[in-house]
């Protein structure tokens, strides 16, 4: 088997089910994930990066968040997803709650989105993976301390982007009911 | 809703909550598990499947670069062409509308290298009749290409970051100059659309808008770049902007289709001009610098010249981009093998494919400037140095002709109609 080939197995072997569950997690629909992963992991064998990389499966994380934020930036937004059987297994609200939570889930992802690239990964790894701060910073090679500051900063970001695209919301509601008006 | 931390951190916990079954978790790993063990980790080699589909990647990639060659094509000539029936319907409207967006979507099949269920590219496009146009391809939810039309310089760049090249294509001054009429002056592109037949469809709903839908199946539409072409549009009833565009057309007697979907407009958008701006890493190769032929032809005879030594001496037998253009990569083809070329195609090569592609978009602007344009590849061959291979109007009701044995003329109207008589295919 090839040095190439080992490579990619093994790092399928140590992180592919957490890899999967993060593209799960961030497009909110499985068959999506699904198609993501296999596009990972050719992006992956072409890879001069990666193939270089002395932290395998570090690349392959970030890789696979810019991976599902191309995604994200690329689709309209869906409520018929994988989103409501998912969290109809696990909370099992009404129909109308439902909607709402995968509403807000779309909304924070779609403002994560909008967050610069070191600073997104960044926050997916911290917020939606849980990982500890000392992992991420061993991933990027920075201290556990900057990361904690990373991870503040985008959150201040994030607050600003959703309170401004609701800003954005009411205005433009308002301004067609005046219009109708 | 008041987006405090607090509320963040709720809907937060709700996604790091989200879990695949462990059915789907293992399907997936034991996907990609069996693509790498089996077909290895090298770029020729490697494989990759979505649903049904199951593709040669370095096979593909002349397909891809097929697709990408007409889906720029197609996407140029609708930057005029979408909002032709809306005008009719609604030029004051629009009159003042200088920048929209769109999706478009493409789905191909019948070319050669592509899977039996085809293949589909996605196009996201902007335009701003003060700058250009930009438009963004993605295939198999990858990004393909972003293509670059600047209006200024004259050019179309095309960006192909999986393979770290891109493409330069210059614009002659008539091609420009109708660009920037076309997007500037919704005016010029309704006189030029009520030149074609269109049929009334009555009304019906989509996405829960009431539209009325009109259909057109004039390949001047495309200016003949797609032929059997049904083109169908779709106008939102209470705002008289369009809402959805479908295009059907096939090639090569129906073996190759082309559906084309395009939706999601967004009129009169807010516009950064550094979107416009080509972003071109250092570490990217020029891949191919052509350009249009200019009106005068001499270009068409080169392109004729090329597309002949590519394919043992024959010509194309339409000027219909899909059916030539498969003519043309089958000639490439079995040529490469005949001297035993191998491997990747050089820069000189796909310069050469190139040219011959902008033959196509040169006979699409004669159909669409209705310089009375006609192609007689079919019967025509290098030996029939007599013969009119291809014509066109051009001033002062002189036509110019390129021979069977690729020397050209200006003759008269009536000269021509007698070597054409002369010429004819005797049935």
């Amino acid at each position: 088997m090839e040095a190439g080939q080992t490579k990619l197995l093994h790092v399928l072997e140590k992180s592919g089910a957490k890899l999967y569950t993060l593209l799960v997690k961030l497009t909110l629909r499985e068959e999506v994930a699904e198609d993501l992963m296999q596009d990972l992991f050719v992006k992956l064998s072409s890879s001069n990066g990666f193939e270089r990389s002395e932290n395998a499966s570090g690349y392959a994380w970030r890789s696979a968040i810019n991976l599902a934020f191309d995604w994200r930036r690329r689709q309209k937004r869906v409520h018929d997803g994988l989103e409501g059987k998912l969290l109809a297994e696990q909370n099992e609200p009404s129909p109308l709650a439902r909607m709402v939570q995968a509403e807000e889930m779309q909304q924070v992802l779609e403002a994560t989105g909008r967050l610069s690239e070191l600073m997104r990964e960044v926050f997916v790894m911290r917020y939606f993976q849980q990982d500890s701060y000392e992992e991420i910073a061993e991933r990027f090679g920075k201290q556990p301390q900057q990361v904690r500051a990373m991870c503040s900063k985008a959150m201040k970001e994030l607050r600003e982007f959703l309170t401004d695209k609701d800003r954005q919301k009411v205005e433009k509601e308002a301004e067609k009911y005046h219009e109708l008006g | 809703m008041n987006w405090d931390e607090k509320e963040i951190f709720r809907v937060i916990d709700g996604i790091a909550k989200v879990e695949p079954g462990p059915e789907a978790t293992e399907q997936a790993l034991e996907r990609v598990r069996r693509e790498i063990v089996e077909k290895g980790t090298k770029r020729s080699k490697f494989y990759f499947k979505t649903g049904r589909m199951i593709m040669n990647y370095r096979a593909t990639k002349f397909a891809t670069a097929a697709v990408l060659i007409i889906g720029v094509i197609v996407g140029i000539y609708f930057m005029g062409g979408v909002d032709k029936v809306v005008l009719a319907e609604v030029v004051e409207k629009v009159e003042q509308i200088t920048t929209f967006s769109y999706r478009m979507k493409m789905h191909m099949s019948g070319m050669e290298h592509m899977p039996k269920e085809g293949m589909d590219m996605e196009i996201h496009a902007t335009i701003s009749s003060d700058i250009g146009m930009r438009m963004d391809s993605y295939m198999k939810g990858r990004k393909a290409s972003q293509s670059y039309v600047l209006l200024a310089e004259g050019t179309i760049i095309t960006v192909i970051p999986d393979q770290k090249k891109y493409m330069r294509m210059k614009l002659t001054d008539e091609m420009l100059e109708k660009m920037e009429k076309e997007s500037g002056d919704p005016k010029s592109i309704l006189k030029e659309f009520l030149k074609l037949e269109y049929t009334e469809l009555g009304r019906d709903t989509i996405d829960g808008i009431e539209v009325e839908g009109f259909e057109i199946a004039d390949p001047k539409f495309t200016g003949g770049v797609l032929d059997n072409m049904v083109a169908r549009l779709w106008v939102d009833v209470e705002t008289n902007m369009p809402v959805r565009m479908e295009m059907k057309s096939s090639g090569d007697d129906g073996e190759m289709q082309v559906d084309v979907v395009m939706d999601e407009y967004e009129w009169g958008i807010e516009i950064d001009p550094s979107e416009f701006e080509p972003r071109i890493p250092d570490d990217y190769s020029l891949m191919a610098d052509v350009k249009v032929p200019s009106m005068d032809g001499e270009n068409v005879v080169e392109g004729l010249r090329t597309f002949a030594e590519m394919t043992g001496g024959r010509y194309p037998s339409t000027m219909s981009v899909l059916t030539a253009s498969k003519e043309a990569r089958q000639g490439w083809k079995k040529k490469r093998e005949t001297e035993g070329i191998k491997g990747q195609p050089s820069k000189a090569e796909l310069e050469k494919f190139m040219s011959v592609q902008m033959i196509f978009v040169f006979y699409a602007q004669l159909v669409q400037q209705d310089k009375d344009p006609a192609y007689y590849g079919e019967t025509v061959t290098p030996e029939d140095a007599d013969a009119v291979l291809m014509r066109w109007k051009i001033d002062d009701g002189q036509y110019r002709i390129i021979y069977g044995d690729l020397s050209t003329e200006e003759v008269s109207a009536e000269k021509l109609a007698e070597l054409e008589e002369a010429t004819a295919p005797k049935l």
